[in-house]
Formats: structure tokens, C-alpha cells, sequence
């Protein structure tokens, strides 16, 4: 399974070192350009409405350790690393699709190890996605002029690393369940979309409220951990969740007939 | 008889009402080479797949090597080789590269340097990557993977496809090795031709239903050979040989030339010829093709030795 797990690093390369490479620098250059706007965004910030700032995430934009959550932990970094992650949970479907699945589903690897190996490669994504977002953070945040330890960037970041290997196993039992590429990406796209309008409509409506206890994109906490406290019962959900729909991708894919 | 390679009963995958494959009672020899032949859309593929573990049977019983193929498919995939129709190749990995990743699933490294071997006869250069190989060095590379790791079961879904003529008669050669050796090789195609030369049994197959398998030297006999005479007279009537009961066809050229096409005993025909002047006799190798065509002609079922439905 390891041998697997370390060749599919090996595809579709080119895209995920894009996608890296983007995530890198796109938080540095968004942070590093805080200063020169920063005194017109506190006005705009104060005339914002509420429920606009609660749509965008309700971060404080007028302070660079709020900018730094609102740009880089709401934005940039969740829908990239989501990129990465999708993008690996979709090519299980996608060698099925153009039968390169064949050599590897007649090998003596079982089909749970299959999977397995895919599940490996979406989680080591997650985590190239993660730390990308630490440097990022790290180089981008003195620019920003924000003050946030080392720790507090490990720990705003893996909640959202977390956040974004959970949609890529999503991404990952939708291909293990339809061996269709493009259906597979477009579920985990959605989770991620409806993720954050649910997130955003709990804060907007009182009787949705509820809808923060089950989603994902609040368990995450858009990078609490750098202005305050890490939510450790959120990262704790992430991970369960995680484990119960990469256990259930690899049962089915255990199971279903491969059209190669 | 040999003992079986794989054996099936009432094996059945329906992707709709006859389409699939319907009740194989499939019994290949151990090491022989068999035959499966069928036209494109008969079943072939699926029951490929359902030997090879890709499909789950939705009804009946399969046995390859002794082994369930769908509970216990790593002890049996580490027995078979496999190569199915139309296989790609990675697009990220050359030849060597996949052949290297195989042999470390196998954890077999010689399998590396028996894969060289093999190319090398094959001439197939392993340093190109899978999107730039062309459809005959992608079957090559195939059978390579395939065979490479000296699997006691060899399935092949039509090998020889996009293959010139040499490399046909070259992996022919290579499958007659493989059974030499003891080992068994499944080989299906649409195409007579490429099983004739090689396969030591057959099995027909059309419309997802197993019509007939037996040893290739059975099916010799009830071949469908075509001979041609050259009378010393022109005028020989047709009727002189249609009336002889194992003549299926007689063609009568406008040069005297008369074509026959016959099952079975010669004995009579020739003396029939004989007795109307022919001066010479051509006869052609066995029409395998024909033969098939025989066995199909208007009949969905047909018993015969060890057949299904």
C-alpha cells in the first residue's frame, strides 16, 4: 500500500504543485498589502453591515490578526487546500474512468488497501495544503504587521487542514460510490459551498443557529486559534468525521463492481 | 482430462436481459491454452471481469485456481496474470517505472528484470511514458505486466489487438511457451484466427451465452474445410456434390473450377470427384472462421460437449 500511496504523488503533479504554489503565495501577497490599505478598510469596516460581516465570516478586519483570519483562514487557504484535497479524492474515480485502475485493482492489493492508499494521499495533501498555509502565514503575517506566534499558526491551521481532508474523503466515497470524476469533484465542491452559506446563515439567523453545531466550516473556526482560543472539541469533530466517511469510502469501494 | 483452471456454473452478470454474460459453465484445462471466442459484445469482457475480480457473478459459482475470484482476490492476483481489452498505460509512468511499482506490490524485484527480458523480445522501449506510447506499444506493455511475474493463470482480453503480424505470431509463441510450461492461459478475441494457431480448447460465445466449448482437435473434426477441383470438362453440375450428405456448399465457377465446402469425412466427396474427371484438388487450411459461423447459423442453443444453455 505505501508503494502505491507514494506513486500517486506522482500524478498530476503539475496541478498540485500549482495549486501549492498559489496557496503560498496568494497569502503572502494578501497579507503583504494589508498596510497599505489598512486605514481605509477600518472605515469600510465600520460602515460594513452586521449581517454582511457575519456573512463574510465575521472577522475583525480592522486589526491585521482579523485580516489575517479573514483573508487567509476564511478565503484563500480553504478553498486551496480544498483544491488539493478534492483534486485527490476525485482521481480514484478518474483512474477508474480511463482505466488506468486496471493494473492496480488486478495487483494483490485488496481493494480496501486501494482505497487506503487514496485516503493516505488525500490526507498528505491536506497536509502539504496545511503547511504551505503555516509559511504563507508566517512570512505574510509580520508584512501584515499581525503579531501571531508560531504555535497559534499551527493551531489556527490544522483545524482547516482538518476541514479541508474532510471534504476530499467526501470527495473520496462520492468516487468510490460512482466511479464518475466529475460527479465526485462536484460533491465536494458543494460540501465546501453549502459548508459555508450554512456557516454564514447561522450567524445571520437566530433559528438556524443550530446549524453551527453540525458543520464542518464552523467546527474548523476559520482560524480561531490566532485571536483567540483553539477549539479543540471542533478539531476533535473534524477528525471523527473524517474517520466515519473515509471508513465507509473504503467499505464501498471494498464492495462495488469496477467498470474497467 | 486435465484438472480445470477455472471452473464456473450458472455464472451470470446482466448489465440488462441478455446482455452480459448469462449461465457460463465455463471449465478451462490447467495448462492449456483455451480459446474464447466470440464476437464484440457477447460476453467475453464480463466474464473477464467477473474471473478477475473487477465484477461480482449476480448469480452462480466460479472457482479460478481453486479460489473464490471475488473474496479471496489478492491471494489470486498475486497467481494471475491480466490484461483486458483495449488497456491503457498510466500517462505518469514509462514502462519501467510501472513495472518497477508492480514489482513492489508483488514484492517480487526480479519481476523487474524478467519484465526487461520480455520487452526486449517484445521490442518494446519501457523508457517511454504511457501517453506516448501507440496502441500496439500500450498492448505490449500490457502483456509485459501481464506476464512478467510468470503467473501460473494467464487471462488476456483480445493481446493482439493493434499488433502487426510478426508480434502476433510472436505472442502466439509466447502463450505456447507459457502452456508448455504447465501454465494456463485463457486468450479471448473475435478474431479465429489468432486462437487457431495457439489454443489447445474453445469456447464459443454469443449473445451472453456460453453455445459450446471442446478441444480444438474436436472442433477439427467437425470443421468446415473448403476444397477446390479442376475437371477436364467444363459442365460438372452442382447437384453431383450437394446431394453428398456432409456437403454444406457448392460453387461452380464459369472456368469448370468447383468449390466445395464440407464437414466431416472426405471419403465420398473425393470419390465423387474422382469418378467426374478432376484433374487436381486444392484444399484450404480449416476455416475456424466458418466453422464458428456454423455453429451460430440460426440458433441461439446449441448442445455439444461440456456446453451452457
Amino acid at each position: 500500500m505505501i508503494p502505491l500511496f507514494l506513486d500517486l504523488g506522482k500524478s498530476r503533479r503539475t496541478l498540485l504543485f500549482g495549486i501549492c504554489f498559489a496557496l503560498l503565495f496568494t497569502s503572502i501577497g494578501y497579507l503583504a498589502i494589508y498596510p497599505s490599505f489598512e486605514d481605509q478598510l477600518q472605515g469600510i469596516a465600520e460602515d460594513m453591515p452586521d449581517a454582511y460581516k457575519a456573512f463574510i465570516g465575521d472577522a475583525d478586519l480592522t486589526s491585521p490578526e482579523g485580516y489575517v483570519r479573514s483573508q487567509v483562514y476564511s478565503l484563500v487557504a480553504p478553498l486551496l487546500i480544498a483544491g488539493l484535497t478534492i483534486t485527490a479524492g476525485a482521481s480514484l474515480a478518474r483512474a477508474e474512468r480511463d482505466q488506468t485502475l486496471v493494473v492496480l485493482a488486478t495487483s494483490p492489493l485488496s481493494r480496501s488497501q486501494l482505497a487506503g492508499a487514496w485516503w493516505l494521499y488525500v490526507g498528505a495533501l491536506g497536509l502539504v495544503g496545511g503547511l504551505m498555509t503555516v509559511i504563507g502565514v508566517f512570512i505574510g503575517g509580520p508584512l501584515a504587521g499581525a503579531e501571531i506566534s508560531f504555535g497559534a499558526v499551527i493551531l489556527a491551521t490544522l483545524p482547516m487542514l482538518m476541514f479541508g481532508v474532510l471534504v476530499g474523503t467526501v470527495t473520496l466515497f462520492a468516487s468510490a460510490q460512482t466511479g464518475a470524476p466529475g460527479t465526485a469533484s462536484a460533491i465536494g465542491w458543494v460540501a465546501v459551498l453549502v459548508s459555508f452559506l450554512a456557516n454564514s446563515l447561522a450567524e445571520l439567523i437566530e433559528s438556524l443557529s443550530w446549524l453551527s453545531n453540525v458543520n464542518p466550516w464552523s467546527w474548523h473556526g476559520a482560524g480561531e486559534a490566532v485571536t483567540g482560543d483553539f477549539d479543540l472539541s471542533g478539531f476533535l469533530l473534524l477528525v471523527l468525521a473524517t474517520a466515519v466517511v473515509g471508513v465507509l469510502a473504503i467499505a464501498r469501494f471494498a464492495r462495488r463492481d469496477l467498470h474497467l | 482430462m486435465a484438472t480445470a483452471a477455472i471452473t464456473s456454473t450458472n455464472l451470470t452478470y446482466e448489465y440488462a436481459p441478455g446482455v452480459g454474460a448469462v449461465g457460463l459453465d465455463l471449465e478451462v484445462p490447467s495448462g492449456q491454452v483455451y480459446g474464447f471466442l466470440g464476437p464484440n459484445g457477447a460476453g467475453k469482457s464480463t466474464a473477464i471481469r467477473m474471473l478477475t475480480s473487477l465484477i461480482r457473478p449476480q448469480s452462480g459459482s466460479v472457482s479460478v485456481l481453486g479460489l473464490d475470484p471475488w473474496r479471496d482476490a489478492p491471494r489470486l492476483h498475486e497467481r494471475v496474470g491480466v490484461l483486458l481489452s483495449d488497456q491503457p498505460a498510466p500517462r505518469h509512468h514509462t514502462g519501467y517505472s510501472l513495472i518497477e511499482l508492480l514489482a513492489k506490490l508483488r514484492k517480487r524485484p526480479e519481476v523487474v528484470h524478467q519484465a526487461g527480458r520480455l520487452a526486449e523480445r517484445l521490442e518494446l522501449d519501457l523508457a517511454k511514458r504511457g501517453h506516448e506510447l501507440s496502441l500496439g506499444n500500450r498492448q505490449k506493455l500490457g502483456l509485459v505486466t501481464a506476464l512478467s511475474h510468470e503467473p501460473e493463470l494467464v487471462i488476456l482480453d483480445e493481446p493482439t489487438n493493434g499488433l502487426d503480424p510478426l508480434l502476433q505470431r510472436e505472442i502466439g509463441l509466447v502463450l505456447r511457451e507459457i502452456a508448455d510450461q504447465g501454465r494456463t492461459v485463457l486468450l479471448s478475441s473475435h478474431s479465429l484466427n489468432d486462437v487457431e494457431a495457439v489454443a489447445d480448447h474453445v469456447g464459443f460465445i454469443r449473445n451472453a451465452v456460453l453455445v459450446e466449448q471442446l478441444p480444438l482437435a474436436t472442433l477439427a473434426d467437425r470443421a468446415v474445410r473448403r476444397v477446390r477441383f479442376r475437371f477436364a470438362q467444363a459442365g460438372i453440375n452442382a447437384e453431383s456434390f450437394a446431394s453428398i450428405a456432409n456437403v454444406e456448399q457448392v460453387t461452380v465457377a464459369s472456368d469448370g473450377e468447383v468449390s466445395v465446402q464440407y464437414s466431416g469425412a472426405v471419403g465420398e466427396l473425393l470419390s465423387r470427384a474422382g469418378e467426374l474427371g478432376a484433374v487436381t484438388i486444392e484444399a484450404h487450411p480449416v476455416e475456424l472462421e466458418e466453422t464458428f459461423l456454423a455453429l451460430y447459423r440460426g440458433d441461439d442453443h446449441r448442445p455439444g460437449t461440456g456446453g451452457s444453455r
